[in-house]
């Protein structure tokens, strides 16, 4: 196995540790089988016979395991000493293994080289062949994912089809002629951002203004901006480059253990763009695929967006152009980024700054924008028709979070928004990604589909859609709400239960919460970020490519849901267009604890007339 | 211009322990160097400087270094050091915190320090340091690493409470240390003049027997060119407790090859052993032993985390002085001017 270039080399084992030898002997074994000529010792001999098979044997390497305790440190100094004394350092690398060992430690202890209990026998191997650097850098390359890829956006349930046509068409229909503030700044900010002329700038600017309320207007011209949100300081920009570009991440890792298995998704919406990329790089070295980036929720209730690089000392990080771009340059290149932009009166020029930053993906659902996040059906249609045109020119697929069923909306009638959502991304021409959810909403604790188990309910969710579309699937947001505590145990293990469900669905991606989501009283902390993602990770090794198994109930919920959204769709075929049917209820109504939505009321306007 | 001592000169900072005051007893000879305007040169042969323990997880003291000291450490350690240095040589010698650098300090800050950690390269990292002119050079000890010292003029030993929290056993262990110190320096041209034999390496009391055949009929002059474990020197020895054996002279590399046996105590008790029939021990090279330093602290394990703890101070230095003729300091209650002059 060895080639030409890696000369077989003669290596020494050494197990120091009097009992845990287990390491040094998978090592043994893969050297041999590159064809190198080891010699495995008992573990814990006398030190002066080791050193008498070292002195006598012409190794390459002696390779010594041991984990680290107070004292030992000694131990391992002293036989590196007499290892050194006996002439032995001369011809010979000597490398130490094991827990607690970092790069430091080795060089204190005087060895050539030291590997702790993350590094793969593939890191070690090519140390010894010499080709340590370019198997280092290979290990931590990721190759950025192209979600709907490998999906043929094809109904195998023609009646579902035939009836989403018409609710899309006739709503496309009804758009037609149509603008609000929220289009026509998305056209004046793009072509702000792409004139060269000063005074036309100037112009456009005061032509945005003028669609904008008061609050925006005196930050983007005053800097007064609301409670709690600032510039972001020099020292602060400067402070996390010498952060970002003095540190390299040790041990990369990846979540999945297979490539079937789905991407991981994280929030990032603590106000600061700063700690967000801190948290963000954090995130990355422990695997994680991407990100999606939460806004204030009052930034979708004013007219307008305010520009600049800020900070906002409250939840929810504010999309302007700069703070997407600034995530952009420090994220790693294969991290999927998403910027939400459904939920107020910006969609549009949100879709149009994620596109323009280089974000990869855009979050946008009419219906949920209307029925759980306040925005007027009408204003919300009109806005999601026009950023689902600016995600397909951006190259953009939008995600459909489902998340109105957390109001108490059935599944049903949230899986059949979600549905109406992938047909308009079908007819503009844009992939859209189906999000249902993996919780234990209202609707299901009152109705009781998850009294026995979480498994059947969530399962069937996923089968129902898969059998009605061919269409990427990744359930949020995050898995497991409702079934996470204040304690971050079980927070961490609610998720990895639900991440082990979606991995054995076959789903594209999943988000996952910080195991003190709902509880942190501020900003989510580092370490509950690692937890979640350390509990995926290891319920993807343990689950592998093996499959959870429903019990029979999960058909019988998979063909009630098929039934009821095929039902939802055909009310909502006959209302005038969607915006109607929202407000007629038939996609989530008051009983359900559903609201249409009153921002941007009375704000669309035929075309002609601006 | 910094003055460039006519003698350039080599101190090692060994330890008898992990926390045992290397790097506070650095920082204040390097204190004294630069109120003196001597040109110093600092390397290590493990990691120094770093903000807290490797093992321990504690605050450790870091390394101040001053204007244009001229410094060897790894290129990765520059990243995380605070004084802005430039690199004069790339050595192509390497730690695994990559390639040994030969540095001039530009700006006064903190330094960390990663060295040599072979004896072999530790000498050449030296000759670097003396071409570009330091006077005065500092080796940096490593935990309880000692093997790389023998390319020092002189050394300081320190030891504490982090060695053994047992006043008495640290002061006969600091005893048996000085004791070797004091063994003589071999005769220039003994190997040739009298019937000798080199043998590189005695490791295993079963070695030593195998010699038994050599070293029994007339040969005088035995020379472990490299080592002698603690067992095959107990072995050798019994040998003269037990009979006539013909040698009447041990030649050993340095001090530091029975200085690295973990139970310094026992070593010393087989070479007063030889002694006692007439054997005369003696090295091939032998650094001057300047002086000890005594740390009372130690880090007491509490649990899942270390706290620092300390020794009765006083105590310590009354029992080491009255066991060693070398003087023994407490470096942080010891004039800086004192220490420096005592390397000398």
């Amino acid at each position: 196995m060895v080639t030409e270039k890696y000369q077989p080399k003669k290596i020494l084992c050494v197990p120091l540790d009097p009992v845990h030898d287990v390491g040094i002997k998978l090592i043994n074994a893969e050297l041999v089988k590159h064809g190198h000529t080891t010699e495995l010792l008992a573990p814990d001999l006398p030190v002066e016979s080791i050193i008498k098979k070292a002195a006598a044997g012409s190794y390459d390497f002696i390779l010594v395991s041991r984990t680290l305790g107070y004292g030992i440190a000694e131990l391992l100094a002293r036989f590196v000493d007499q290892l050194d004394a006996a002439g032995i350092r001369e011809r010979t690398k000597i490398v130490i293994g094991g827990k607690a060992v970092t790069p430091e430690l080795a060089a204190e202890l005087g060895f050539d080289k030291g590997f702790d209990e993350h590094a793969s026998i593939e890191n070690i191997t090519a140390y010894i062949e010499g080709r340590a650097a370019a198997a280092q850098s290979a290990s931590i390359q990721k190759v950025k994912k192209n979600i709907p890829s490998g999906h043929s956006y094809t109904f195998h349930h023609k009646e579902i089809e035939a009836l989403l046509e018409q609710i899309v068409d006739k709503t496309l229909r009804w758009s037609e002629g149509k603008t609000t503030p929220g289009i026509r700044r998305a056209h004046l900010r793009e072509e702000m951002l792409h004139t060269k002329d000063n005074a036309k700038h100037e112009q456009l600017q005061s032509q945005y203004h003028a669609l904008c309320d008061r609050e925006i207007v005196e930050g983007n011209s005053e800097h007064h901006f609301p409670k709690g949100v600032r510039i972001v300081r020099n020292d602060e920009l400067h402070d996390l480059e010498q952060m970002l570009t003095s540190h390299t991440p040790h041990n990369p890792v990846t979540i999945q253990h297979n490539a079937g298995q789905p991407l991981v998704f994280k929030f990032l919406g603590s106000g600061c763009p700063v700690m967000d990329i801190t948290h963000g790089k954090i995130c990355e070295r422990w695997g994680i695929d991407g990100f999606l980036i939460i806004n204030p929720s009052w930034e979708a209730r004013y007219e307008g967006l305010l520009e600049g690089m800020l900070t906002h000392e409250n939840d929810g990080t504010i999309t302007s152009l700069e703070n997407i771009r600034l995530m952009k340059r420090w994220l790693d290149p294969a991290t999927l980024l998403t910027v939400r932009a459904h939920r107020g009166l910006n969609t549009p020029e949100t879709t149009l700054l994620a596109g323009e930053a280089g974000a990869d993906l855009t979050k946008i659902d009419l219906v949920y924008g209307s029925l759980g996040a306040g925005t007027d059906p009408e204003r919300l249609t009109m806005d999601g028709i026009e950023s689902i045109r600016i995600a397909g020119k951006y190259k953009m697929a939008f995600d459909i979070p489902g998340n109105d069923e957390l109001s108490g909306v059935p599944a049903w009638k949230t899986l059949a928004g979600l549905l109406i959502n992938v047909m308009l991304g079908k007819k503009l021409g844009t992939h859209a990604i189906l999000k249902p959810l993996f919780c234990y909403g209202p609707h299901i604790v009152l109705n009781g589909q998850m009294k026995l188990n979480f498994v059947d309910y969530n399962a069937a969710k996923i089968h129902a859609l898969k059998e009605i579309v061919d269409c990427p699937i990744w359930p949020g947001e995050p898995i497991a709400f409702m079934t996470q505590t204040e304690d971050r145990v079980q927070s961490a293990n609610a998720t990895s239960y639900h991440a082990s469900l979606a991995a054995s669905l076959g789903v594209d991606a999943i988000t996952i919460a910080s195991t003190d989501e709902a509880y942190s009283r501020g900003p989510i902390s580092i370490a509950s970020r690692i937890d979640s993602i350390r509990a995926v990770t290891d319920a993807f090794r343990f689950m592998g490519n093996a499959d959870i198994a429903p019990t029979p109930a999960m058909q019988t919920f998979k063909n009630q849901l098929i039934e009821k959204i095929t039902e939802t769709l055909r009310a909502a075929a006959e209302a005038d267009h969607l915006p109607d049917a929202i407000n007629k209820g038939l996609l989530g109504n008051a009983e359900d604890g559903a609201y249409p939505g009153k921002f941007g009321k009375g704000t669309v306007t035929s075309a002609g007339a601006q | 211009m910094k003055k460039v001592p006519q003698r350039k000169t080599v101190i090692g900072i060994v330890g008898t322990a992990k926390n045992t005051g290397k790097t506070t007893t650095l920082n204040c000879l390097l204190k004294e160097a630069a109120r003196r305007n001597i040109s110093v040169g600092i390397t290590g042969i493990g990691y120094d400087g770093e903000e807290a323990d490797t093992v321990t997880l504690l605050p450790k003291p870091r390394i101040n270094v001053q204007p244009d000291s001229i410094v060897a450490t790894s290129e990765r350690c520059l990243d995380i050091s605070t004084a802005p240095v430039e690199i004069l040589h790339r050595t192509g010698l390497y730690t695994s915190l990559g390639e040994i650098l030969i540095t001039r300090v530009l700006r006064a800050g903190l330094l960390v320090i990663a060295g040599p950690g072979k004896k072999e390269e530790l000498r050449i990292i030296l000759e670097k340091l003396k071409q570009y002119e330091a006077g005065c050079i500092f080796v940096d000890g490593s935990l309880n690493r000692i093997a790389p010292m023998s390319a020092a003029d002189s050394v300081i030993f320190t030891t504490g409470g982090s060695r053994s929290t047992d006043i008495a056993l640290l002061s006969s262990e600091m005893h048996a240390i000085e004791s070797l110190f004091i063994l003589p320096l071999a005769p220039a041209g003994i190997l040739s003049a009298t019937e000798s034999v080199d043998v590189p390496l005695l490791l295993e009391a079963g070695d030593v027997d195998d010699l038994l055949p050599v070293i029994g009929h007339g040969l005088k002059t035995l020379f472990i060119s490299k080592y002698i474990s603690p067992a095959a020197l107990v072995r050798l020895s019994d040998y003269y407790t037990n009979g006539p054996v013909s040698i009447q002279n041990i030649i050993l590399p340095d001090p530091f090859v029975l200085l690295m046996n973990e139970n310094i105590v026992h070593t010393h008790k087989s070479i007063l052993k030889l002694q006692k029939h007439s054997i005369t021990v003696s090295y091939r090279c032998l650094p001057k032993l300047a002086y000890i330093t005594a740390n009372p602290f130690f880090p007491e394990y509490t649990g899942n985390t270390y706290s620092p703890q300390f020794l009765n101070g006083t105590e310590l230095l009354m029992q080491l002085r009255r066991s060693c003729s070398t003087p023994v300091f407490n470096t942080q209650e010891t004039e800086p001017s004192l220490l420096f002059n005592a390397c000398f």
